[in-house]
C-alpha cells in the first residue's frame, strides 16, 4: 500500500511517515502542491494525505485539478482549519475526509483504513477470498481457520493481491506498494516473497501469469 | 460587558438646549430692561426740560399779570379773566413775603422765601407735596411770581410711558423665546440624531456614524467620533485576528509534538521501557492539556460578538444536544467514576447547536472534574416560564461565595483544586449565554451540595 503525504511542516511529515512506515504503508513525502501533483501523476497511490496550505500548489488547487481529471484516489485533507464553513468546503472540493491539526495518528491510520475500503467498495474490515481471511486493522491473516504469521513485505503483497481477487497485479505495482522513493530494489525480490507466501500458505493460492504478473486463484 | 452604561455624570448634567434658550432669553430681557431705563431716563429728562420751560413761561405770564392787577385793584386779583387760562399753581408774593395772587390749588404760603434773589428753579416741599418752583422776580416792583408744579405729575407721566411700554415689551421677549426655543431645537437636531446613532454603536457594529449635519462644528464632532471607532473597530478586529491566527499558527506545531510523542510511544512499547512508557504518557497528557488551550482560545475568539451577530440559529433537538455533550464528557466521566443522568423535558429550542454544545460539555466537564470522585452529574433541560433552561448540576464541593463572581472570567480558576484545566471553559460558557440573550445562573447543585449552573435560554429568540 503506497501511500503520498504532502504536508510542508517537517517534523509533523516526519513523524506521521514513521507512523506510517510502522502501520507498513510504504510513504513518500513531499513538502510542495507542485511536486505531490508530480508525484501522484508518475505513481500509483493509494491514498493522498494531503495540507490544505501548502506551498507551490494549494492542497485546494491540487485536490480540484485531481477530481476535474477524474481521478478517484482517496483524498484526507490535514488542515489547522477547523472552521465548520472549512471543512463543508473541503469536503465540497472532493475531499473524502477532513482531519484537523492536532489530531491523534491512531486516527488518521483508522481514518486511512476507512478511505481505501470505501473506495474499494468493501463495507467492513477484513478481506476475504476463499479460505483465506485478512484484517488489515488488526495485520492478521488466517488461512483455514488457522492465523498465519506474515513479515511486513509479505503482508503488503498480500493485501495488494487481496485487494481485488481475480485480476490480475504486475511486478511493478507490487514493487510500488512496497518501496518508496530511494528504496534499492533487488530484482528478485517479489519472486522471493511470492515463494515465501505459497510455502506459508498454500503453494497454488497465488497463481503465476506469465509476462503479466499474479493473481489468487478462484 | 454593558456597552451601552450610563455614566454616573449624566444624572448631574444639564441641557444644552434649556441653557442656550435660559441664556439668550435671559440676556435679552436684561437688554431690554436696561434699555428701557435707559429710555425712561432719556424721557424723564426731556419732560423735565419741557415742563420747566412751560414753568418759566408761566411765571412770566404771571409777572405780568401781578404788573396789571396790582396797577388796576390794589391786592384782588382779576380771577375770572386769567385763571381759568393760566392752569398754573402761581403765586404772586410780596418783597415781604405776603401772597398777594396765588392759583386755586397753590399753597398759601410762598414756595420760596422772598429773601432770595435772582431768578431760578427750586425743589421745595409745600402742603405735604414735592414741588418744582419756578422763581421769578420784577425789578421795578419788586414782588416776585413763583409757578410751581407737583412732582407726582411729571412721575405719573413717565409711569404712564412705563406702562405703555411694558406689555410690548413682555410681548416681544415672548416672541424671542418663542424664536429662540424653534431656531435652537432646530439646530441641535442633529445632536439629537447623532446621540441616537451613537447609541446603536456595539462592539459588533462599529461602522461610522451616519454624517447628516453640514454645520462644521457637528462635522467635526462626527469625524472624530467616526475616527475613534474606526480605530476601535481595528482594535478589535487585531485582537479577535490575533488570538484567531495565534491559536490556527500553534496547531501545526502541536499537531507534530503529539504525532512524534505517539510515535515514541508505540516504537518504545510499555513492556520494553516501562518508566520511558510511563514519560511519554504524561507528556502526551500535558500535550492534550495544551491543545485543550488552544482550542478553548480559538473558541473564544470565533465566539467574540463580531461574529456573534452573524451566529446562525437552528431548531435544535434538546434531547439529542444533551446526549451528544454527555457522550462528549464519557472518557472524563468514566476516569473520575462519576454517574451522568439527563432529564431533557423540552424537547426543543431554537439557538447555535455548535456553540450550545460547546457550552454544555464545558459545564459537565466542569461539573465531573470538580465534583465528586464517583459522584452524581444531572444535566436537565426543563421549561421555566419564558425561557428554557438547561443545567448541569454535580454534588462536589461547590463553589465559595466569593469565587462564583469570577468564575466567568478569563483564565480564572479557583485555587487549591488539583483539576488540570486552563480557565477558559465558564468564559465561553458565559460568552455563548451572551450570543443568546441568555442568563447564566449559579446556584446549588445535588441534594443541597455541590454547584449548579443554569443556561436561561429565552423562548423568543426566533426573532
Amino acid at each position: 500500500m503506497r501511500i503520498l503525504l504532502a504536508e510542508d511542516d517537517l517534523s509533523l511529515g516526519e513523524s506521521i511517515e514513521s507512523w506510517l512506515t510502522l502501520d507498513g504503508y510504504v510513504v513518500d513525502r513531499v513538502t510542495r502542491g507542485d511536486l505531490a501533483h508530480t508525484a501522484l501523476s508518475t505513481h500509483e497511490y493509494q491514498c493522498l494525505l494531503l495540507d490544505r496550505g501548502l506551498p507551490g500548489l494549494t492542497g485546494d488547487a491540487l485536490l480540484r485539478a485531481l477530481r476535474t481529471r477524474r481521478e478517484t484516489i482517496p483524498v484526507i485533507m490535514i488542515t489547522a482549519r477547523d472552521a465548520v464553513r472549512d471543512r463543508i468546503e473541503g469536503l465540497d472540493l472532493g475531499a473524502d475526509d477532513y482531519l484537523v491539526k492536532p489530531f491523534d495518528l491512531e486516527e488518521l491510520s483508522a481514518r486511512i483504513r476507512a478511505a481505501i475500503r470505501r473506495h474499494d467498495g468493501r463495507p467492513d474490515t477484513s478481506l476475504r477470498h476463499g479460505e483465506l481471511a485478512m484484517d488489515v486493522a488488526a495485520k492478521q491473516v488466517t488461512f483455514q481457520g488457522k492465523p498465519i504469521e506474515l513479515t511486513a513485505h509479505e503482508f503488503a503483497i498480500l493485501h495488494a493481491l487481496l485487494r481485488h481477487p481475480g485480476h490480475v497485479v504486475s511486478r511493478a505495482q507490487l514493487e510500488e506498494s512496497l518501496y518508496g522513493w530511494g528504496d534499492e530494489v533487488e530484482s528478485n525480490t517479489i519472486e522471493v516473497h511470492i515463494y515465501n507466501l505459497r510455502r506459508k500458505l498454500s503453494s497454488d493460492l497465488i497463481k503465476t501469469v506469465r509476462r503479466q504478473g499474479y493473481r489468487l486463484a478462484d | 460587558m454593558r456597552w451601552r452604561k450610563k455614566s454616573p455624570r449624566a444624572e448631574r448634567g444639564y441641557s444644552l438646549r434649556r441653557r442656550l434658550i435660559g441664556t439668550t432669553l435671559g440676556s435679552s430681557i436684561l437688554v431690554g430692561l436696561v434699555s428701557t431705563v435707559i429710555v425712561l431716563a432719556i424721557a424723564r429728562k426731556e419732560v423735565n426740560d419741557a415742563y420747566d420751560d412751560w414753568l418759566e413761561e408761566g411765571a412770566r405770564l404771571v409777572l405780568a399779570l401781578g404788573e396789571g392787577s396790582i396797577g388796576r385793584t390794589a391786592g384782588q386779583p382779576a380771577a375770572g379773566d386769567t385763571q381759568p387760562a393760566l392752569r398754573l399753581d402761581y403765586q404772586l408774593v410780596s418783597r415781604t413775603g405776603e401772597v398777594l395772587l396765588r392759583g386755586e390749588d397753590a399753597p398759601k404760603l410762598p414756595f420760596v422765601p422772598p429773601d432770595r434773589r435772582g431768578d431760578r428753579y427750586y425743589d421745595v416741599r409745600a402742603d405735604g407735596e414735592d414741588w418744582r418752583v419756578y422763581v421769578r422776580h420784577h425789578d421795578s416792583l419788586g414782588f416776585s411770581a413763583q409757578v410751581g408744579q407737583e412732582m407726582d405729575e411729571r412721575t405719573d407721566l413717565i409711569w404712564d410711558m412705563l406702562e405703555s411700554l411694558a406689555w410690548p415689551l413682555v410681548g416681544l421677549w415672548v416672541l424671542l423665546g418663542l424664536i429662540n426655543w424653534f431656531l435652537i431645537w432646530r439646530l441641535l437636531k442633529p445632536l439629537a440624531r447623532m446621540a441616537r446613532g451613537i447609541e446603536t454603536k456595539s462592539p459588533s457594529d462599529l461602522s461610522p456614524v451616519a454624517e447628516e449635519s453640514r454645520a462644521h462644528e457637528v462635522q467635526s464632532i462626527t469625524a472624530a467620533l467616526n475616527r475613534l471607532l474606526g480605530r476601535l473597530d481595528h482594535a478589535l478586529e487585531a485582537e479577535r485576528r490575533f488570538t484567531a491566527d495565534a491559536a490556527h499558527e500553534l496547531r501545526t506545531p502541536l499537531a507534530a509534538l503529539a504525532s512524534r510523542i505517539q510515535v515514541l510511544q508505540r516504537s518504545h512499547p510499555a513492556e520494553q521501557a516501562p518508566a520511558l512508557a510511563a514519560q511519554l504518557q504524561r507528556l502526551r497528557a500535558d500535550m492534550m492539556r495544551t491543545t485543550s488551550l488552544v482550542e478553548n482560545l480559538l473558541q473564544l475568539a470565533r465566539l467574540d460578538p463580531q461574529s456573534g451577530d452573524a451566529m446562525p440559529r437552528e431548531r435544535i433537538d434538546v434531547p439529542g444536544l444533551l446526549q451528544d455533550a454527555v457522550d462528549a464528557c464519557a472518557p472524563a466521566a468514566a476516569a473520575r467514576g462519576a454517574t451522568i443522568t439527563i432529564a431533557a423535558r423540552e424537547k426543543e429550542l431554537v439557538g447555535n447547536r455548535d456553540a450550545l454544545f460547546t457550552a454544555l460539555r464545558n459545564l459537565i466537564h466542569n461539573a465531573v472534574s470538580y465534583g465528586r470522585e464517583g459522584g452524581q452529574v444531572r444535566v436537565t433541560a426543563e421549561r421555566a416560564g419564558q425561557h428554557v433552561a438547561l443545567s448541569v448540576k454535580d454534588d462536589g464541593e461547590g463553589v465559595a461565595p466569593a469565587d462564583l463572581e469570577r468564575l466567568t472570567q478569563r483564565f480564572y480558576r479557583v485555587l487549591g483544586t488539583n483539576v488540570p484545566g486552563n480557565g477558559l471553559g465558564l468564559s465561553i460558557v458565559a460568552r455563548v449565554a451572551n450570543m443568546h440573550r441568555a442568563e447564566l445562573r449559579f446556584g446549588p447543585g445535588l441534594d443541597g451540595r455541590g454547584l449548579g449552573v443554569t443556561l436561561l435560554l429565552p423562548l423568543d429568540m426566533n426573532g
